[in-house]
C-alpha cells in the first residue's frame, strides 16, 4: 500500500516539474564561459548570471547577454588633440573586458545601472572616457615639452610620436585614467597588455607641411642627439604619411618638381640629395648635348620597339 | 567627375582603357612618353579615381587593384625599391584585410626583410584576397640605368611565385627602356623585360578635348577669366603637351601676347623655355639631333628611322612638311643652339 502512495507522490512531483517548465514559472539556459546573462523579473534587474547551466526561477528573464572575453580594441574619438598648436589625433589600442560586476564592486545599484547598456553602448561611452583622458593629459605634456616659438611643424609635433619620452609619459597618464575612469561605464582595463598607439593622425595640412619638406630636414639639425632612425620611427606612425619621402628629406633630399593646380600644391617629387660632383655637372651643362656618343646611337631595331597605341579616331590637340 | 573637375571622365581615354584592360588580363605594358606630358596624371586616375577605373572595368572594379611608386625617389638601393613598393601594395588595400607576418621569423638582412614582406603582401592580394594586382613603376629611367639586373629580375619572381596573370605592371619611363639599361643587357638577359617587351607603347601628347578641358579648368580658377579666344590660342600652342600648356596659360595671365606674332612671343619666354627644355633634355641624344635637324632644315637621309619614331611618339605630326605636335616647341627647336 505504501508504495503506492510514493509512486502517486512521485508522477504528481513530475507533473509539478512539468507544469513549472510549462508554464515557464522555471527555465534552465545555458550561458558560455565568455559570457554573462542579464536577467530580470517583473520589469527589474534580478541578477547577472553565468557561465554554465543558470535556472531561471521566479518568472526571471533573459534581457541581455554580455561579452565577457578580454579583448583588443582600436579606439580613436573624433576630435583633434593640440600639441604646441599642432592638431593631432591618436588610433590607441588596449585590451578590455565587460566586467560588470568587478565594475560594481558590489554595489547592486551601480549594477543595475551598468547593465542597462549594450555592449555597442559601452563602447561608445569607452571612447568618451579615451577622450577625457587623452583631453587631460596632453595638456600635462605640452607644459613639460614647450618648444620655442620659431620651432617647425615637425619639432612641435615630435613630443607626442611613439618612442619620444613625451609620448611615454603621456601614454602612463592616459593609461592611469582610463584605470581609474573606465569602471564608472562597466569596463576593466586588461592590464596583462600594454597600452600602445597604433597611428597617429594629423591634418591634411600638416602631411602637406611635410610633404613641402623643410619641416623634416630641420629636425636633423634641431635634434642632433636624436638618432635618424628613432627619428623615422616616430613618423613612420603618422598615418598618411609616405615614409620614404620622410626618409629623402631628414637625408638632405630637396624637392625636384612641384605640382601646382591653380592655387592648390597637388604633390611634390622629392630626390636624393645630388652629390657635390652632379651639382656642379648640372650647373656647368644647363642645356643637353646635341649629338649621341656612340654608345646612345638608336639603330633601326631599337626604334621599331615602340609601337603607337590603337587609333581612336579622335581629333589629336595641334592636328 | 563633373565638368568643372580637374580631369574629364574621359581623361586619356584611350591609355586609361588600354592600361586596365592590361590590368584585367594580368598583362604588363610600358608607356614612354617625354618629361611633362602628364604620365603621373595617368597614375593618380587609376590609383584614386574609382569612378574612372569603373567605366574601364565595369563589374571587376573591385578585383582590379592599382598600386604605384615613383622612381625619383629612389635612392639607389634595392631595399629603399621594396620599402616603396611594400608602403605603396599597403596603401592599394587599405580598406581590405591586411596580411599577416610572421613575427618569429628573423631576416638576415632588412633587405631580404622587405623583399619577403613584398612578396608575402603580392601573394596575399593576388591569391588569398583573389585580385588583380598592377603595379605602376612611375619615372623608372632611373632605376633602369642603374639596376642592378637582380633587382629587377626580382620584379618577375614576385610574379613567378604563383602570381601569373594576375600581377602585373605598368612602366612608365621617358626613353626605351632597353636602350636605358643597355649596359646590362637588358633586352637579353632581364625576365623582367620580357615580360612587356612586346607592349611598349608611346604616351602620345593629349587629345584635342583633354588639352582643351586642361586650360578650361586652368582658365576656371582665375578672377578674370582669359576669353574663349584666349583659350583656343592656348590649346594650339602648346599641342596637347601638359606641362607646356599650363606654362603658356600661366605666360598669357601674366601678360597677354601681341597678335601678330605669338608663336615666337612665347618661344621666347623664360618658363616655356624650360619646359622646352626639359622635353628635350628627356630625348635619347640621338631624338634630340634629329629633331633639332630637322626643325633647322639640316635633316640627313639617316634621320629617316628616328623621325618615324618620333612620329610614333606623337611628336611629329608629319615629317614631310616638319610640323610638330606644338608650334611653340618647333620654334624652339629653330632657335635651339646648343652650348
Amino acid at each position: 500500500m505504501t508504495w503506492i502512495i510514493y509512486a502517486v507522490l512521485a508522477i504528481l512531483l513530475v507533473w509539478a516539474l512539468i507544469m513549472l517548465v510549462r508554464t515557464r514559472a522555471v527555465k534552465v539556459i545555458e550561458v558560455p564561459q565568455e559570457e554573462r546573462v542579464v536577467l530580470y523579473r517583473f520589469g527589474q534587474f534580478s541578477r547577472l548570471a553565468g557561465p554554465g547551466l543558470v535556472t531561471l526561477a521566479g518568472y526571471e528573464r533573459e534581457k541581455q547577454r554580455i561579452n565577457f572575453r578580454s579583448e583588443f580594441g582600436e579606439y580613436r574619438t573624433n576630435t583633434y588633440y593640440f600639441i604646441n598648436g599642432i592638431p593631432f589625433n591618436y588610433t590607441i589600442s588596449f585590451w578590455r573586458r565587460y566586467d560588470l560586476a568587478a565594475a560594481a564592486n558590489g554595489d547592486k545599484a551601480r549594477l543595475a545601472e551598468l547593465v542597462q547598456y549594450t555592449d555597442d553602448e559601452r563602447r561608445r561611452h569607452l571612447v568618451t572616457k579615451l577622450h577625457e583622458a587623452l583631453y587631460a593629459s596632453v595638456q600635462v605634456i605640452q607644459q613639460k615639452y614647450p618648444v620655442p616659438d620659431e620651432a617647425s611643424i615637425a619639432a612641435r609635433l615630435l613630443p607626442i610620436l611613439p618612442g619620444m619620452p613625451g609620448c611615454g609619459e603621456l601614454l602612463a597618464l592616459v593609461k592611469a585614467e582610463l584605470q581609474r575612469t573606465l569602471p564608472t561605464v562597466g569596463v576593466i582595463m586588461d592590464t596583462l597588455h600594454p597600452i600602445s598607439i597604433t597611428n597617429v593622425h594629423v591634418t591634411p595640412e600638416v602631411i602637406d607641411s611635410f610633404g613641402r619638406g623643410r619641416s623634416l630636414a630641420m629636425l636633423r639639425e634641431q635634434f642632433p642627439d636624436l638618432p635618424p632612425d628613432l627619428l623615422l620611427q616616430a613618423f613612420s606612425a603618422i598615418a598618411g604619411l609616405d615614409m620614404h619621402t620622410v626618409r629623402l628629406y631628414m637625408n638632405g633630399g630637396e624637392v625636384r618638381e612641384v605640382k601646382v593646380d591653380g592655387e592648390k600644391v597637388e604633390g611634390y617629387k622629392v630626390a636624393p640629395a645630388p652629390r657635390e660632383d652632379s651639382r656642379s655637372s648640372r650647373r656647368s651643362s644647363p642645356l643637353p648635348p646635341v649629338e649621341p656618343d656612340e654608345e646612345e646611337r638608336l639603330s633601326k631595331e631599337d626604334l621599331r620597339v615602340l609601337k603607337r597605341l590603337p587609333p581612336a579616331g579622335v581629333q589629336r590637340a595641334a592636328s | 567627375m563633373s565638368a568643372t573637375s580637374r580631369y574629364l571622365p574621359t581623361y586619356r581615354e584611350r591609355e586609361v582603357s588600354f592600361c586596365c584592360d592590361y590590368a584585367a588580363r594580368g598583362e604588363s605594358l610600358c608607356l614612354v612618353g617625354v618629361a611633362g606630358s602628364g604620365k603621373s596624371n595617368i597614375v593618380k586616375v587609376l590609383t584614386e579615381d574609382r569612378e574612372v577605373r569603373r567605366r574601364y572595368l565595369g563589374a571587376r572594379v573591385d578585383v582590379v587593384r592599382f598600386a604605384a611608386i615613383d622612381g625619383n625617389t629612389w635612392e639607389g638601393a634595392p631595399q629603399q625599391l621594396w620599402e616603396m613598393i611594400f608602403s605603396a601594395l599597403l596603401n592599394a588595400i587599405k580598406a581590405l584585410p591586411q596580411p599577416d607576418f610572421d613575427p618569429k621569423i628573423t631576416y638576415l638582412s632588412d633587405e631580404e626583410k622587405l623583399r619577403r614582406r613584398v612578396q608575402i603582401t603580392i601573394d596575399h592580394i593576388c591569391q588569398r584576397l583573389d585580385q588583380r594586382l598592377m603595379l605602376i613603376l612611375d619615372d623608372f629611367d632611373g632605376v633602369f640605368v642603374r639596376g642592378p639586373l637582380p633587382m629587377l629580375e626580382q620584379l618577375n619572381a614576385f610574379r613567378s611565385a604563383g602570381n601569373r596573370e594576375r600581377l602585373s605592371y605598368l612602366i612608365f619611363t621617358k626613353r626605351l627602356p632597353h636602350v636605358l639599361g643597355r649596359h646590362f643587357e637588358l633586352d637579353t638577359r632581364c625576365k623582367f623585360y620580357d615580360l612587356f617587351r612586346t607592349n611598349i607603347f608611346a604616351l602620345e601628347p593629349y587629345m584635342q578635348n583633354d588639352a582643351r578641358h586642361m586650360v578650361h579648368h586652368l582658365n576656371r580658377q582665375l578672377s578674370e577669366p582669359l576669353p574663349p579666344g584666349a583659350v583656343s590660342g592656348i590649346v594650339w600652342l602648346g599641342g596637347g603637351h601638359a606641362g607646356l600648356l599650363k606654362m603658356i596659360f600661366g605666360s598669357w595671365v601674366k601678360q597677354a601676347p601681341p597678335a601678330d606674332n605669338q608663336i615666337d612671343y612665347f618661344a621666347a619666354q623664360a618658363d616655356v623655355q624650360h619646359e622646352c627644355r626639359r622635353i628635350l633634355s628627356g630625348l635619347h641624344p640621338q631624338e634630340r639631333a634629329v629633331a633639332i635637324r630637322l626643325a633647322q632644315g639640316r635633316s640627313r637621309s639617316d634621320d629617316d628611322d628616328t623621325l618615324d619614331h618620333l612620329r610614333r611618339r606623337g611628336l611629329l605630326l608629319d615629317i614631310a612638311q616638319g610640323k610638330w605636335f606644338s608650334p611653340v616647341w618647333a620654334a624652339f627647336l629653330r632657335t635651339y643652339v646648343a652650348e
